[in-house]
């Protein structure tokens, strides 16, 4: 299964990233990993993907930002909030600010 | 006749006579200063037609030329002290004809100039170029209609025929379907769009 790197916009909101993520989903890609990293020398926002058989079957990915004044456990209630299946937990660049974004279905 | 077509090759040139007119500056003053000298001229006429008396005509002209003379205590620029002899000077141009139209001058003397070429300097930690963005509505329909051509592809050959009749290679460590896949997520301009939908088109 191919893996897809793909860089989102350091200057995006976060809904505007969520639906960045919703429409690559719908095609043929799954969500693997969102990180913030360094691409030919400068920061970026970075998300995997691996193609899937099962494009649009998927719930929607949710974005949501956690606080990073929270401490370790304070973080993990957040994460393991009911009523969610996290695909991933790590950082973005939103609004040119780097956060904790779990993406969640 | 200027036509559109040549604009860049013209931008191109104006650059180069500005970066070239730099060190002509510097280097013909032997007094301590730095002299820049940036010129700049874009143009575009049409002028065809005449039904009778009036025709119709199209000027777009710009023409700017700006010069800046920095005085300096004449040492020799060091690498982290003093350097007023550094300059770098860019010019962007855009045009979508009548519509989106943008002008852009760029000038940075001393360290600024030496920092802002650095790769790690604060200068440069602009963010990478972004591959993925939020697409309109039409387009997103567009890529679905493609993802289900892809989904109904016979095999990989197919998926091979597609990608040349569309120019584009099989990536590296990848099959040809998984780099057809990858197009399609990566189309997110009509013009993307209509490559993919016609090679698909031709290879069925």
């Amino acid at each position: 299964m191919a893996i897809s790197l793909d860089i989102l916009g350091a200057h995006r909101t976060l809904a505007e990233l969520q639906q960045t993520i919703r429409q690559t989903e719908a095609l043929p890609f799954q969500l693997l990993s969102l990180a913030v990293g360094v691409v030919g020398g400068a920061p970026a926002s970075l998300a995997t993907f691996v193609q899937t058989s099962a494009g649009g079957l998927l719930a929607p990915i949710t974005l949501e930002e956690i606080a990073s004044n929270l401490d370790k456990n304070q973080q993990e209630v957040e994460l393991n909030k009911p009523g969610r299946h996290v695909v991933c937990y790590g950082s973005l660049y939103v609004g040119g600010q780097q956060r904790n974004v779990v993406a969640f279905r | 006749m200027t036509n559109l077509r040549t604009l860049p090759s013209r931008l191109l040139f104006f650059s180069l006579w500005s970066l070239v007119l730099i060190p002509v500056g510097c280097a013909a003053s032997r007094q301590p200063r730095v002299t820049v000298v940036t010129g700049t001229t874009i143009g575009l006429k049409v002028t065809p037609g005449d039904g009778q008396t009036r025709p119709p005509q199209v000027t777009f002209g710009y023409k700017r030329a700006e010069l800046a003379i920095i005085p300096t205590k004449g040492g020799t620029a060091t690498k982290d002290a003093s350097d007023a002899f550094s300059t770098l000077a860019a010019f962007f141009f855009s045009t979508e004809w009548v519509g989106q139209t943008e002008i852009a001058s760029f000038i940075a003397t001393g360290h600024s100039a030496r920092a802002i070429q650095t790769l790690g300097q604060e200068f440069s930690t602009a963010f990478a170029h972004e591959t993925l963005g939020v697409v309109s509505e039409e387009i997103q329909k567009r890529r679905l209609a493609l993802g289900k051509d892809w989904e109904a592809l016979g095999g990989e050959d197919e998926a091979k025929r597609v990608l040349d009749f569309a120019g584009l290679p099989v990536k590296p460590n990848r099959t040809p379907k998984a780099s057809l896949l990858d197009a399609i997520k990566d189309a997110q301009t009509t013009s993307q769009l209509m490559v993919l939908e016609s090679a698909f088109m031709r290879a069925r």
